[in-house]
């Protein structure tokens, strides 16, 4: 390829005729306190509030207090060498973060800038990182599953394209690895995840994009951190900012599947440049308009109308608890704005339930209606089941003298147990949890020993795949039960060829 | 809650200012304000020494009467009434408010020019009458101050607005055209 440099210097003549030249009206204020991510600046009689401003060494601030003699701004970068009595000017615009296809795949911050190290984001797009969310017009009802491929959240919490469903736990109870593997499920559904990682060690952050690159899951996700080395201003974006990723998307006719991992940490920014800010405090030293600012995030997580495109975003919450602690100030916020929550439990957890969902108090308010029709008929009874067998298993503590009818319950429920429990990143697509789900209430389990179950479960959905996938296709394609006469016939035939590891009597096994 | 010193300024300020238009002495008050204001400016210790809690009272009261012993009566009230309420530490930001609410009645502006050569006093004349036909103001005083830096043009800043019209911000402009 050969340069000419005449053909340079026209382009250039080119744009130069396109130079206007007009005087430069800028207007500045003075900086009078910097500190902790904030800054006050006097001046700036005109700024609007959550307006860009441009600090003298180039960094933006956004205004966010609008006050008698000053303005209150959050500096979105380094402050380190901001000093008292520099200029801040402003730019009259608002905060926008890029958007669009180019992003996936990539590990970037709250700004949307990349750092992954892999090169430059080419994208034109860029969306406002705080938008009002789709009014009631612009919505549809929730009615298409979001697959989880956890047996648990799908059989008995199921999630909707479009719903809010809160995770929540105390620290250590596996509600990242539920996150990572929902977005690892989500492979060839048709969906963009986004997973916004706010305050997570930089190190954990590594490791999930370790995890999602292993299992090629990247090639449809978005990864948006801010490390808790960053300051507050950019752990209180980082969700809106992935949101107004997602809305792209959204708004696309796409569907989206945003995590925000997790919101207690985001309060926690938030409440501290409010402090700084002066803003009052209130219960537990949160601003007035904590509950706002999650209503207004998780509020844009919606299902459009088929006018729009049809287009969803599924929002999965987290929320940290201490000590089991759901009634405090922001775990009941957050509850009262989701559509359902899933509630994971330390001692469930330690116990080897894992994922250790607590079935008693979680729900989901909406997803029902989107689940397929087979799993809905497998499914129906299973939260009852559980429910009335923790509730016998605490009384069979005490006497050993059981009927037969409280013994077949017992075995029923700890198989219900065993079956909802599932390895790490093996997500199960829904024709096999509604096939072993169908063994399990139709009573194929009973008679296997509990540490069997899981053996048999992969067994038999291997066995199924090979010789009888006609009857999964029924599943995959009218996303109803097929023949149950054929089901029952094939489920028998594995299980009378499944070999036990070790030949006990029944009565024994628990 | 203590208010901060600007709240403070405003208030003090504004009292004096409305007093001096009421009793039309606005014209003594600003000249005494002004002087007291150089005083100020001269002995840098002074605001603190006077805010200092270490000397007694008669100590700092002889200090006040110096100060107020040529003011007009307007300004005498005001510094025995700043230095008896112990806001004397405020008081250059009074008098810097007094100033700006007495430019705001008389439509007076201040500006800042930058340059990159001298200019002399006619073009700065007629800088100071075209900004003032454009901001509406009676008056416009220019400080000017040379700032190689800007290559060419000039640089007027006045009331928290920067009106840029030097090369290097011209230039500047241009590179981030070229760059796209």
């Amino acid at each position: 390829m050969s340069i000419k440099s005449e053909e340079i210097s026209a382009l250039i003549k080119q744009q130069l005729e396109g130079y206007q030249d007009e005087l430069n009206v800028e207007e500045t204020g003075t900086v009078t306190y910097v500190g902790d991510g904030i800054a006050r600046a006097h001046g700036l009689d005109n700024a609007l509030a959550g307006e860009l401003l441009e600090f003298s060494n180039g960094v933006y601030g956004m205004v966010q207090n609008l006050e008698s003699n000053d303005v209150g701004i959050v500096i979105l970068g380094s402050y380190d060498d901001i000093r008292e009595g520099d200029t801040v000017k402003r730019t009259g615009r608002i905060m926008e973060v890029p958007v669009g296809e180019a992003l996936i795949g990539r590990v970037v911050n709250t700004l949307g800038q990349p750092i992954d190290g892999k090169g430059e984001i080419k994208t034109d797009h860029t969306r406002p990182v705080e938008r009002k969310a789709p009014g009631v017009m612009e919505r549809q009802s929730v009615s298409e599953p979001l697959q989880t491929g956890i047996k648990a959240i799908d059989s008995l919490v199921p999630i909707g394209r479009g719903q809010r469903e809160l995770i929540i736990g105390d620290r250590k109870t596996g509600k990242t690895s539920l996150a990572i593997d929902t977005i690892l499920n989500q492979k060839n559904q048709n969906i963009i995840c986004i997973y916004v990682a706010i305050g997570q060690k930089e190190s954990t952050v590594r490791t999930q994009v370790d995890t999602l690159e292993k299992f090629g899951a990247m090639d449809y996700t978005i990864v948006l951190s801010a490390g808790p080395s960053e300051p507050a201003p950019m752990l209180y974006l980082a969700p809106y900012a992935g949101a107004a990723m997602g809305e792209e998307f959204m708004f696309n006719g796409k569907h989206v599947l945003i995590v925000y991992d997790d919101l207690s940490k985001q309060a926690d920014a938030y409440r501290e440049l409010s402090l700084i800010l002066r803003r009052p405090p209130g219960r537990e030293a949160y601003p007035g308009d904590i509950f706002y600012t999650h209503s207004r995030l998780l509020e844009r997580a919606a299902k459009l109308n088929d006018k729009l495109g049809a287009g969803s975003m599924t929002a999965l919450p987290f929320v940290e608890t201490k000590a089991g602690d759901i009634a405090a100030y922001i775990p009941t916020n957050v509850i009262s704005i989701t559509d359902g929550q899933i509630f994971l439990d330390s001692d469930l957890f330690y116990s080897g339930t894992r994922p250790a969902i607590d079935a008693g108090s979680s729900v989901s308010r909406v997803g029902g209606d989107a689940q397929i029709k087979a799993m809905k008929r497998v499914a129906g009874t299973l939260r009852l089941d559980l429910a009335s067998y923790r509730e016998l298993e605490s009384f069979a503590q005490f006497g050993s003298d059981l009927d037969d009818a409280t013994k077949a319950k017992l075995a029923r429920g700890s198989r219900t147990v065993e079956v909802l429990k599932q390895p790490l990143h093996k997500p199960l697509a829904v024709e096999h949890q509604v096939l072993i789900l169908y063994a399990l209430t139709h009573g194929f389990l009973d008679k296997i020993a509990i540490d069997d179950i899981l053996r048999f479960q992969d067994e038999l959905i291997a066995y199924v795949d090979g010789s009888h996938d006609d009857l999964l296709d029924v599943i995959r394609k009218t996303g109803d039960l097929p023949d149950t006469d054929k089901m029952d016939a094939a489920i028998q035939e594995f299980a009378d060829q499944f070999q036990p590891t070790k030949v006990e009597d029944e009565s024994t096994s628990k | 809650m203590s208010l901060d010193k600007m709240t403070i300024a405003k208030r003090y300020s504004k009292a004096l200012f409305d007093l001096a238009v009421e009793k039309e002495q606005l014209e003594p008050v600003y000249d005494d304000l002004q002087q007291l204001k150089q005083v100020f400016t001269e002995v840098p210790n002074l605001e603190q020494v006077l805010g200092d809690v270490r000397l007694n009272d008669e100590q700092k009261s002889a200090i006040i009467e110096n100060l107020k012993k040529d003011a007009s009566v307007y300004v005498k009230n005001l510094i025995q009434m700043v230095y008896d309420y112990g806001r004397i530490s405020n008081v250059m930001d009074i008098i810097e408010q007094f100033t700006v609410l007495y430019n705001e009645y008389n439509h007076i502006a201040y500006a800042n020019l930058s340059t990159a050569v001298k200019v002399d006093s006619d073009q700065k004349q007629r800088l100071a009458d075209g900004f003032a036909k454009r901001i509406g103001a009676k008056k416009v005083i220019i400080n000017s101050q040379l700032d190689p830096s800007i290559i060419g043009g000039a640089v007027l800043e006045s009331n928290g607005l920067i009106y840029d019209g030097s090369i290097r911000s011209k230039m500047a402009k241009i590179k981030k055209m070229l760059l796209k």
